[in-house]
């Protein structure tokens, strides 16, 4: 029988393949992509609670996620391309000209 | 057979997603994403949510994806391999990551949710109307803010990604832009 729990795992191991991808990506695009991945474990997080003990806050909430990853989605996307233009690459390790 | 399904849409969540973390080539790494939402919207149909599902077919394997693949393909040149980290960043993150897994885990086990299963009662799922009821009464400010959230980012993503306006004729523009930053920086 599927229980809560293998749902709360399936999510855990799916953010911490996304987690261990934007700390080993170098390339924007790429860690971008690796945060979605972490969006999506929180989101079957909040439905599958939402499903296990009815109530629609969950499901309310995921949409709300959903709607601000879009957002982030297209800044994040925005600000990779404004870098690109300045120097004429996206790797993370050299985008340092905001270091102190 | 519930259980087989489980087990099969686990799969098709999460090896596409390793495939997005550890492959060489992103233009795969975008596609196996794609797959990996398509599996994660499954994942929300058994979970009785199909209006999520629908949303997150729209708009993560839509609209997220195919975002991500025009960004990589307008910075990058898709026959060259990516740079990888070092390895003692690899190696790093992969321990830092085991042990955040092993703290989850932890309070997975500690915390009594394996007893709960689901609804003994066929559970219609979340109806659109009661969704609709929610967003419109209860969570109507949230649902308000996220319009303006979404205007504010169309604004500031246009305003951040486009080509600086060429100031006025006569006015010196040809350095490159960020380099009076640089040499601010410097002093």
């Amino acid at each position: 029988m599927i229980g809560l729990v293998h749902y709360l795992v399936l999510a855990t191991v799916l953010f911490i393949i996304g987690l261990y991808g934007v700390l080993t990506r170098r390339n924007a695009v790429a860690v971008l992509m690796s945060l979605e991945l972490m969006f999506n474990a929180v989101n079957i997080n909040l439905v599958a609670f939402s499903h296990f003990r009815p109530e629609i806050t969950g499901i309310v909430f995921s949409l709300f996620i959903i709607a601000v990853a879009a957002a982030e989605a297209t800044v994040g996307v925005a600000l990779v391309l404004s870098v690109y233009r300045n120097q004429k690459d996206i790797d993370l390790s050299r985008a340092t000209s905001l270091r102190w | 057979m519930t259980e087989l399904l489980f087990y099969f849409l686990c799969g098709l969540t999460l090896f596409p997603a390793l495939a997005v973390v550890l492959s060489n080539n992103l233009f795969h790494a975008g596609l196996s994403l794609i797959v990996s939402f398509l599996g994660v919207a499954a994942i929300y149909a058994t979970l009785s949510a199909p209006f999520v599902a629908g949303i997150q077919v729209l708009v993560y394997a839509g609209a997220i994806a195919v975002i991500l693949l025009f960004a990589f393909m307008l910075t990058h040149d898709i026959g060259k391999p990516l740079e990888a980290s070092t390895r003692i960043q690899q190696s790093s993150s992969a321990v830092a990551c085991l042990l955040l897994l092993g703290l989850i885990g932890r309070v997975l086990q500690s915390s009594g949710w394996s007893q709960s299963t689901a609804p003994s009662s066929p559970d219609p799922g979340v109806t659109m109307v009661a969704l609709g009821e929610a967003f419109l009464t209860k969570y109507l400010v949230p649902f308000e803010l996220v319009s303006i959230l979404l205007l504010m980012t169309l604004v500031g993503a246009i305003v951040v990604a486009r080509k600086e306006e060429q100031e006025g004729p006569g006015h010196i523009s040809a350095r490159p832009s960020g380099f009076d930053q640089e040499a601010e920086l410097a002093e």
